[in-house]
This record gives structure tokens, C-alpha cells and sequence, in this order.
């Protein structure tokens, strides 16, 4: 039993410690009072540590998003949003009644993160090739001053032009990597909740 | 049971089995099992949602060297209960009538 709580525990890392505690004092409560003395008895009866923690970090995690939606600070509300996707996509696929779903899903979910990161990469290779770019001419305005000191002070404005413009754009384009993150973890709550909630409901009683 | 029980139910049904009296986590499982196929890995997010809107309270009580935490609905519980109960009966209502065929002639 103790095995069992302390890997469920191990799984639970995400929460903070109190609402650690809290899951794995209703856990322990729970196997005491069933007499679920052993490891074997316990997963049998009430799943794998795995799966335990899944389903409880799925909930905790879709809750706090919406409760934190307007009050977190933009970079922590990113890092919930990636751990918000990445739970979900756990959760769909720990519960075995939406394997057949999750199959289906698997290839959607595949083609939206890949575009996802494609349009990411774009942006970023884009912005640093403008960025070395725009160092590089003002670099060779500084060089060329010398020999020909009309041209060198065009290159040098023009270079230090697109690094102001470049700063300028920098917070925009945070937003924009931020907005879009953060309209795919609304669309895996969003999925979270059409699909695996509603096709959830318990369906163990069947399999018995 | 080929029906699934959607969560508003299930919250209802745990706060109405709390409505006759304070249970533990495992006797409440245990209650709600009588009844619905539910798996025990449900029960925690359930109350957990249920207590975060102060539908119930919770208090720890000794037993054999460890404590045991007890459910027990508070009066917000009381009035949601009474809202999912109304709501049951008017869905109740819709369902048999449109199940039972016979009915739609009257």
C-alpha cells in the first residue's frame, strides 16, 4: 500500500505541496478503510498510480486555467497552457474507453502541433535571420566609415532602422507566440471537456 | 448500465447521499457504488470540486490511531442540491414522456 501512495505521489509533482497532500491523504484514507492492503489489490481496484494521477491532474489543471485565466502573469499562464495541452493529450489517451477517439483524434492533434511548431520555427528563424541581417550592415557601416563615409553612415542608419524596428516588434511577436499557445491549450480544454467528459462517464459497470 | 451519469448528476447524487448524513471518503464511495458504476478514481475530483465551491466542508475525526475526513454538506450544498433535484424531475419528465410513445396523443 505504501508503494502504491508513494508512487502515486511521485506522479503528483506538479501540484503544489498542499494539493499534494490533500490527494494523497484521500488516497491513503481510502486503501485503509478498504482493507486494499496490497499493490495488486489496490490497482485492481482502483487503477494504476498513473492513471489515479492523470485524472486528477487533468481536473486540477483545466481548473486553474480558467480560474487563473485573467489574473496569472502572462509568463506563467504560458507555462499552464503547454502543461495544460501536454495533460490533456496524457489524459485522453490514459483513459481506455477513448482509445478508439483518441486514435482518431491522434492524427489531428499531430497535424495541429505540427503546424504549430512550424509556424513558431518560421517566426523565429525569421526574426533572428532579419536581427543578424541588421547587426551585420551596421557592422559593415562601422568598416566602410573610413574609405567612404557617406555610404558607411546609410548602412549604419539603416542597420540600427530595422534593430529599432526589430525591438519594437519584439513584445508583439511574444504576444503573438503567447496568443497562439494559448488558443491551443483553449482548444484541448475545449476537446478535454466535449469528448472525454461527456464519453467518460463511468463505464466500468459494463466491463464487469 | 448502458446510461452514463453525467457530472451535474453525480455531484447531485453525492451531495444528496450527504444530505442524510456525514460520510467518509471510502463509505460515500462505497454508497454511491450501490447504485452507479462509478470507479473509485472519480470520487476525488468530485468532492474536491464540490468543496472548492463550498458545497461541503470537510472535518478530520480520529479513528484507530488515524484520522478520518468526513464530508458534510453545507447550506450553499443544501440549495444546489435542490437546484439539481429540479432539474432532474423536469428532465425526468421530457425523457418519459418521449420514451414512453403512447403518452404523445393525450
Amino acid at each position: 500500500m505504501n508503494d502504491y501512495i508513494e508512487e502515486l505521489r511521485s506522479y503528483l509533482s506538479p501540484l503544489t505541496n498542499a494539493e499534494r497532500f490533500d490527494v494523497i491523504q484521500f488516497y491513503t484514507e481510502y486503501l485503509q478503510d478498504s482493507e486494499l492492503a496490497t499493490y495488486q489489490q489496490a490497482v485492481s481496484a482502483i487503477g494504476t498510480p498513473k492513471q489515479v494521477a492523470r485524472k486528477i491532474l487533468a481536473d486540477y489543471s483545466i481548473k486553474a486555467g480558467e480560474k487563473d485565466e485573467s489574473e496569472a502573469p502572462r509568463s506563467n499562464r504560458s507555462r499552464q497552457d503547454v502543461r495544460t495541452i501536454w495533460l490533456i493529450i496524457l489524459a485522453i489517451f490514459s483513459t481506455p474507453i477513448t482509445i478508439p477517439i483518441a486514435l482518431a483524434l491522434f492524427v489531428a492533434i499531430f497535424t495541429i502541433m505540427l503546424g504549430l511548431i512550424i509556424a513558431v520555427f518560421g517566426i523565429g528563424v525569421c526574426f533572428t535571420i532579419t536581427g543578424i541581417i541588421a547587426v551585420l550592415v551596421t557592422i559593415i557601416g562601422f568598416i566602410i566609415l573610413s574609405t567612404s563615409f557617406w555610404t558607411g553612415i546609410y548602412y549604419i542608419g539603416f542597420g540600427l532602422l530595422v534593430i529599432g524596428v526589430y525591438l519594437l516588434l519584439m513584445p508583439f511577436i511574444k504576444w503573438l507566440l503567447e496568443l497562439i499557445l494559448h488558443s491551443t491549450s483553449l482548444f484541448f480544454k475545449w476537446l478535454y471537456s466535449n469528448i472525454v467528459t461527456k464519453n467518460r462517464a463511468e463505464k466500468r459497470g459494463e466491463q464487469k | 448500465m448502458a446510461i452514463q451519469v453525467p457530472t451535474e448528476l453525480l455531484d447531485g447524487s453525492v451531495l444528496g447521499i450527504l444530505s442524510h448524513g456525514d460520510y467518509y471518503g471510502y463509505a460515500l464511495t462505497q454508497k454511491v457504488q450501490e447504485d452507479l458504476p462509478i470507479s473509485e478514481s472519480t470520487m476525488y475530483p468530485v468532492l474536491r470540486r464540490l468543496k472548492k465551491d463550498n458545497y461541503l466542508t470537510t472535518y478530520d475525526e480520529p479513528y484507530q490511531g488515524r484520522n478520518r475526513r468526513y464530508y458534510k454538506i453545507t447550506t450553499e450544498g443544501q440549495v444546489r442540491l435542490a437546484e439539481v433535484q429540479d432539474e432532474w424531475t423536469d428532465f425526468k419528465n421530457k425523457i418519459d414522456k418521449l420514451i414512453s410513445r403512447g403518452d404523445l396523443n393525450e
